[in-house]
């Protein structure tokens, strides 16, 4: 079932169910009003002529008082009046009928013997028809010597109520159909953005990422469509970056074969007669492989990260030896660039587990990326310390070079990313950089500042 | 949720005081006279006398007797000035009453001094007469019961109040 039919349903059934315990309440106050009142009256108009009786007619005889009781009561009701003797004999019938008939019997006369006001609703022995009898005694002297006894139909009452119902039952049911006309209007405004989101994902799944979802409304709806609006960018974006990638990697491996091609060109036709050239040439292929071989390995690390498939050989490793090692290892390339390299460890660093190797390779691709952007005469850090609120060692490298812009910032860790197409390398370093920082149960945190120079944070538990 | 549940009460409990809880009265017993703006100078003392009587209520005029706009000037406590004898039908509780009052002016101010529940339709007969001679007029009041004749109260001025002397049916014919 769709989501529109089912959002008209629930409409539609919790209106019902409004409508109706409404409609049950109010038809059973209208039910109860009309009897109530009908009763009321009948019981006021007994009481009237019950007193009257009392105060002027009991000291005449009641035989002969009956007829004009029943004139003086009868002239004001509409309802069928009886005057009865204390045996329950009919004296007077304002139906001229039923005259001498006893009806001691009934449930309201009864009620009366004892004194009190006699009420009986049920139907008319002969028609059938429903009717409401009210008893009341008439007293002289303190003894009761008959009663008068109201009877109304209550087949106008029965009608009244039946007629109030279809009324309301009228109305409740034009009130469900507009709720579901309303209903439907409504429901479309949500179904129709979901219809447009379940296009536009379809086609997605397609392929197609060149679609955009327009934002209907500021509901979860329009954050969803927003979502995938983003998530189709991001993949666009992605899809351009390997396509970005695919050709400066190419271009990468290119340039190194053309070289090696080049050489062992020359090198044949030379024949080996000039042996400077070829000491020269083999020295050149063999850096350009060196090239080749890193970049490839490059490649191959971070697949396997992505896999999932590096596995980490910890072992204890004085932080403070494997700086001092890489910044003497470094120390050569930075005074050929003309950039000084500051190691500055203090003496309370702990042991922490790490994958030596893997350390290594960061803390170079750091440096190197530092060497690579930083201008001669700039100073490239590098310094660890211990943060045992946090209880975590860092270590950090910090240059004066060129910096990153904010926008870069935020792409710096992603793969193939290049801040610049001129600059060699495959934009793989950080990516995986920061994948080996992530597998220590670390953390990578740059800060940056365009012309001014590059922080990196290593967070190492300890 | 403990909130909605204070909000719930609070606006029940409004509706319940707006609406009542009892059965809403019967249209008939809806029709009143608009409340009195200003008297008019006709007859003042029947416009206050009657001002003076419970909201709601309906002053009926006699169909015999000397009482024209309903209100009967009579000295019955034999002072010398005349009382004013009214006889109303009061709605309580959506139930009609018939009663008669007895009015004195106290300092310029009417007031009522006494009230008897009445008997029947309405009133017939409102009027005075000395019935035991004993030199003070005495106060008839015959109530009404359709075809079914009428009764009659006689009360006379006893111990400082009007007490009911005789009750007396009597048919139409009776002048």
């Amino acid at each position: 079932m769709g989501i529109q039919k089912r959002l008209l349903g629930s409409y539609v059934i919790v209106s019902l169910i409004t409508i109706a315990i409404l409609e049950i309440i109010l038809i059973a106050f209208v039910n109860y009003y009309y009897y109530h009142n009908v009763e009321r009256i009948l019981i006021n108009q007994a009481e009237l002529s019950a007193s009257f009786f009392q105060q002027y007619f009991d000291e005449v005889d009641f035989k002969e008082q009956s007829a004009r009781l029943l004139k003086g009561v009868s002239e004001n009701s509409a309802a069928q009046v009886q005057i009865i003797d204390a045996t329950g004999q009919i004296l007077q019938d304002s139906m001229g009928y039923q005259s001498g008939e006893n009806i001691v019997d009934f449930q309201d006369v009864q009620e009366a013997k004892d004194g009190n006001i006699g009420i009986w609703r049920g139907s008319d022995p002969s028609s059938d028809e429903a009717i409401l009898a009210v008893s009341y005694p008439l007293q002289a002297n303190e003894t009761i010597v008959g009663f008068v006894r109201f009877v109304t139909s209550l087949t106008g009452t029965q009608a009244a109520i039946r007629q109030i119902t279809t009324i309301f039952i009228t109305i409740g049911l034009f009130v469900l159909a507009i709720v579901a006309v309303l209903s439907v209007l409504v429901s479309r405004t949500i179904t129709s953005s979901i219809k447009e989101l379940k296009l536009a994902a379809g086609k997605m799944a397609e392929g197609d990422f060149n679609v955009t979802i327009k934002q209907r409304y500021k509901d979860e709806l329009g954050t969803l469509s927003d979502t995938l609006n983003m998530m189709a960018a991001k993949i666009r974006r992605d899809e351009q970056l390997k396509n970005d990638f695919i050709s400066s990697v190419s271009h990468e491996l290119r340039t190194p074969l053309t070289s090696i091609k080049g050489w062992a060109v020359t090198l044949q036709s030379s024949e080996g007669d000039d042996q400077q050239l070829l000491r020269d040439g083999l020295e050149i292929i063999e850096t350009e492989s060196d090239r080749l071989t890193s970049l490839v390995d490059e490649l191959l690390d971070l697949s396997k990260l992505d896999n999932g498939q590096i596995i980490l050989s910890c072992a204890p490793l004085a932080v403070g030896e494997l700086l001092q090692h890489i910044g003497k290892q470094l120390t050569p390339r930075a005074d050929r660039q003309h950039i000084s390299l500051n190691v500055r460890i203090p003496d309370n660093l702990p042991i922490i587990l790490a994958d030596e190797n893997r350390m290594k390779q960061v803390l170079i691709n750091l440096i190197d990326n530092a060497l690579k952007f930083t201008e001669p005469d700039g100073v490239i850090s590098m310094y660890a310390y211990l943060d045992s609120r946090q209880r975590k060692v860092i270590i950090t490298v910090e240059d004066t070079g060129v910096g990153i812009s904010e926008q870069d910032l935020n792409s710096v860790f992603r793969k193939f990313y290049k801040g610049s197409d001129n600059t060699a390398g495959s934009g793989l370093g950080l990516s995986i950089s920061k994948q080996i920082m992530e597998l220590h149960g670390g953390e990578l945190r740059i800060h940056s500042q365009l012309g001014k120079g590059t922080k990196i944070e290593m967070y190492l538990p300890q | 949720m403990f909130r909605k549940l204070i909000w719930t009460g609070m606006i029940l409990t409004i509706l319940l005081w707006t609406s009542g809880c009892g059965i809403p009265p019967v249209p008939i017993d809806l029709i009143k006279p608009p409340s009195l703006q200003k008297n008019t100078e006709l007859n003042q003392h029947s416009t206050t006398i009657i001002s003076l009587l419970p909201d709601g209520s309906r002053v009926l005029i006699p169909e015999r007797g000397i009482a024209d706009s309903g209100v009967l000037f009579s000295d019955v406590d034999g002072d010398g000035i005349d009382e004013a004898v009214v006889v109303y039908e009061e709605s309580i509780f959506h139930e009609r009453i018939l009663k008669a009052a007895l009015l004195k002016q106290l300092d310029e101010e009417w007031r009522i001094i006494w009230n008897a529940e009445g008997f029947g339709y309405g009133i017939d007969y409102m009027g005075v007469t000395d019935v035991n001679s004993d030199g003070i007029q005495d106060l008839l009041l015959g109530w009404s019961f359709g075809a079914g004749g009428n009764g009659m109260d006689i009360y006379g001025w006893i111990n400082d109040t009007l007490q009911l002397l005789d009750t007396k049916e009597y048919d139409d014919e009776w002048k």
